[in-house]
């Protein structure tokens, strides 16, 4: 799979820099690389991202989290509601490895919601193998 | 028509004021100096002609009125010198000097008075000598006359009786009128001997010298002064307004008085000349001669004045003018603008102001401080950024003694998220009042809590404690479990946690239930709380314990928590709000008596459950025989009831499975407890 485009965008957030990186994946995909701390601040670039991703066409998402430090319930609110945005048949995935994240996923009881799991080609292969299956 | 945006068309009625007000402090500023230049010849409409003049001059080129002009204001001057000390006479002093000395001291004034005099003598010798007509009025280069001199002197005296009744207070001007008249006298005397209309010779320059006849009545005032000098070039009449008939006399050259009077100049080219006819009355002339400027300039319209004066002013002064204009424009411009952002600062403050009046109402209810034995406090620091707004909390007493307590944070900031507070709060709150648990509180509103939050979601933690029983039970939506002295706090199972409300899942499917037979601070707090920074680093949750443990040996508050929070922290990105309640008792720890989790297929099927299970303390080899049994009930009734009690010792749980778990009533809830045995 290669990179088909680019789009950066970022927003410092105090200590820690924040940057997300789109990625046009092929077969479909889109690719959210998020570094840095999710919170209140850099949420909104998520945000932006993510609408972004949806209001183009249908794509699957795939965002990648495993260079967060950190994620707030706004960031949290902003992957909510791209879920629930998300068109019939088209899935979001996250890839996250990283303990402290994962933890907050759990403690908000947010861990049922996403398909989230350790690595990026793991994501990758649940929304392009999903995507075979149904079409 | 477009308006262009000139910088007239910001300037304030006062700016127009100011720039008025230049204009006249320009105008102000000049008069003096342009009084010198000006003009000063009239003639005022229904002005009657003067029925006697001394000496009228022939031409009127403009050359020749202002070098009459310019005769008649040295010839003040004289008049002005000499009135300074008109009672001493001194030696004779050369005309020269006598013209040009303008700050004349007082002996020279005196000395001029004297000079005059005799100049005056010396006049009236040589017109009486010489052929002297009578003046007709016709323009003659120079003419000294009187007319009629019976009738003159008659109508003079009389006016000059009516000046002294009119003010006593002119005796000294009388003793100047006199000594006038005496020389008026004089020539009119020898003129009149003469008897006929003449013409003077042209050699004879004459001045007129001021009479002091206030009255209307027409007077006659010559002096004919001669001099050696050329004949008169030309002479221009001046008029003054009536108005100058109030004024006192006028003497000196070319001074005016009474209603129509005529001051008469020679243009003689010898300044001696003027300089004798002016010294000639020896009057107070200093007043006399300004304002019959100034009463010339009155008279006119002002459009006239202004348009005179605009043509003199020098372009230092219009520059002058220009910047202070300019000034003027920008400091009506800059205070206009400090106005307009005056105006929204305060207005932005008020609306803050209002804000904070909404969030007190919303967020910050009045709290009883005690519940029965339970001490209630809360804490509420909203964040200094974008981030305010948001928590809230309640706490509120329950039938049968019974404590509730509600703290949550809505997703989305400021003024938007404080609806969804105040929506969830009295919402919760009513299903809590409703005598639901925690959890089925949870249950029964997050569904139409759902419908109303418009896409935002909420974390929640719902509370309730029973003093009689000492029991503390407590269901998070996606919120952090409470802390507890004596508790630590990683034996709250983590896993399967319920999501928040509005995530578009199921939530209120998670409650714990904990004994608290002693004495105890319980915490219930945001994330706000755990999430702000330490030197980068989040607070936590173990830093929150810590504190919480240490400041229950002290002040137990809420905003003493949070306080000390605040001072461990550099970075407070969010709201922090938190509640503490204080259980009395005894020094035995609290401890959790039982976990409950609801399941659905889905959850049943799911790693999550698993964890639960596993965090719990059930052997792995029993989890898949407990999930499979809540999937067959979730399957005919939609979702199983999982409860989990801590066995005694280190005994393995005991596990309840039940398949009612979504009753809107506790009552309906435990007559369809089913339980399932393991």
């Amino acid at each position: 799979m290669q990179a088909i485009g680019d789009n950066h965008g970022g927003t410092g957030t105090g200590d820690v820099a924040f940057l997300v990186t789109r990625k046009e994946l092929a077969r479909d995909t889109s690719l959210l690389e998020v570094e840095g701390d999710l919170d209140l601040a850099s949420a909104p670039s998520l945000k932006w991202a993510l609408a972004d991703l949806q209001s183009a066409d249908s794509r699957h998402v795939v965002v990648d989290l495993s260079r967060v430090g950190f994620i707030d319930s706004t960031a949290l609110g902003v992957l909510v509601g791209a879920q629930r945005a998300l068109d019939p048949g088209v899935r979001l995935a996250i890839a996250c490895s990283e303990e402290n994240v994962l933890r907050i996923f759990e403690l908000t009881g947010l861990d049922g919601m996403f398909e989230i799991v350790p690595t990026l080609q793991d994501a990758l292969g649940y929304v392009q193998g999903s995507t075979t299956a149904a079409g | 028509m477009p308006r262009r945006p000139g910088v007239r068309c910001q300037v304030a009625p006062p700016t127009s004021l100011a720039l008025v007000l230049c204009i006249l402090i320009a105008f102000a500023a000049l008069l003096s100096p342009a009084a010198a230049d000006q003009p000063t010849q009239q003639e005022p409409p229904g002005e009657s002609p003067p029925s006697e003049s001394a000496a009228e001059g022939a031409s009127s080129g403009k050359g020749a009125t202002h070098k009459a002009e310019r005769l008649l204001r040295r010839a003040e001057h004289e008049a002005e010198k000499a009135a300074k000390t008109p009672d001493e006479a001194g030696g004779s002093g050369s005309p020269a000097s006598a013209t040009h000395g303008v700050g004349g001291s007082g002996t020279k004034a005196s000395r001029q008075a004297a000079r005059a005099e005799r100049a005056a003598q010396r006049a009236a010798r040589k017109a009486a000598g010489s052929a002297p007509k009578e003046d007709a009025g016709a323009a003659a280069p120079a003419a000294a006359k009187g007319k009629g001199g019976e009738r003159s002197r008659e109508e003079r005296r009389h006016a000059h009786e009516e000046q002294r009744r009119k003010s006593g207070r002119e005796s000294y001007k009388e003793k100047q009128a006199r000594i006038a008249r005496e020389a008026r006298e004089a020539a009119e005397a020898s003129l009149g001997s003469q008897g006929s209309t003449g013409k003077v010779t042209p050699p004879t320059a004459v001045a007129a010298a001021g009479g002091l006849a206030p009255s209307a009545t027409p007077e006659t005032k010559t002096a004919a002064v001669g001099s050696g000098a050329r004949a008169v070039q030309g002479a221009k009449t001046v008029r003054v307004p009536a108005r100058a008939k109030r004024r006192r006399h006028a003497a000196g050259a070319g001074a005016a008085s009474g209603s129509a009077p005529v001051a008469a100049l020679s243009t003689a080219g010898e300044a001696s000349a003027a300089t004798g006819a002016g010294s000639a009355a020896k009057p107070r002339r200093h007043a006399g001669a300004k304002r019959h400027a100034s009463a010339a300039r009155r008279s006119s319209p002002l459009v006239t004045t202004v348009t005179r004066i605009i043509g003199v002013v020098p372009t230092a002064v219009w520059l002058l003018m220009g910047a202070l204009a300019l000034a003027v424009l920008a400091f009506a411009t800059s205070s206009r603008l400090a106005e307009r952002r005056v105006r929204r600062l305060d207005r932005q403050r008020r609306e803050l102001l209002e804000d904070v009046g909404l969030l007190q109402a919303a967020l910050l209810p009045e709290l009883p401080g005690r519940l029965g034995a339970v001490a209630t406090t809360a804490a509420y620091r909203p964040a200094s950024g974008p981030g305010a707004g948001g928590d809230f909390y309640d706490v509120f007493a329950l039938p049968e003694g019974l404590v509730a307590i509600v703290v949550g944070d809505v997703s989305g900031h400021g003024r938007d998220a404080l609806p969804h507070t105040t929506l969830l709060r009295y919402t919760l709150r009513a299903y809590l009042e409703a005598g639901l648990d925690p959890r089925e509180a949870l249950r029964a509103a997050a569904p139409a809590l759902e419908r109303q939050l418009g896409g935002s979601f909420a974390t929640v933690v719902l509370a309730t404690y029973d003093p009689r029983e000492r029991i503390l039970t407590y269901s998070c939506a996606g919120h952090p479990h409470p802390l507890l002295t004596g508790l630590d706090p990683g034996e709250a199972i983590i896993a399967a946690s319920a999501p928040p409300i509005g995530a578009g899942r199921p939530t209120g499917t998670r409650q714990t239930v904990l004994a608290v037979p002693g004495g105890a601070l319980a915490a219930f707090y945001t994330d706000g709380v755990i999430e702000a920074r330490v030197e980068g680093e989040l607070y936590g949750q173990g830093r929150l314990a810590a504190e919480l443990e240490r400041l229950s040996s002290g002040e137990a508050s809420a905003a003493s928590l949070l306080d000390r929070v605040a001072e461990q922290t550099d970075r407070r990105p969010d709201d922090m709000a938190a509640c503490v309640i204080g259980i009395s008792g005894g020094d035995e720890a609290p401890r959790i008596v039982s976990e409950q989790i609801e399941l659905d297929g889905r959850e049943a099927g799911h790693a999550r459950a698993s964890r639960f299970l596993a965090a719990a303390g059930v052997p792995q080899a029993e989890i898949g025989r407990v999930l499979s049994a809540a999937r067959a009930i979730a399957a005919d009734h939609g979702s199983a009831l999982l409860t989990i009690e801590a066995g005694e010792a280190e005994g393995s749980p005991r596990l309840t499975l039940t398949h009612d778990n979504v009753a809107p009533l506790r009552a309906r809830a435990l007559a369809r407890t089913q339980e399932v045995a393991l």
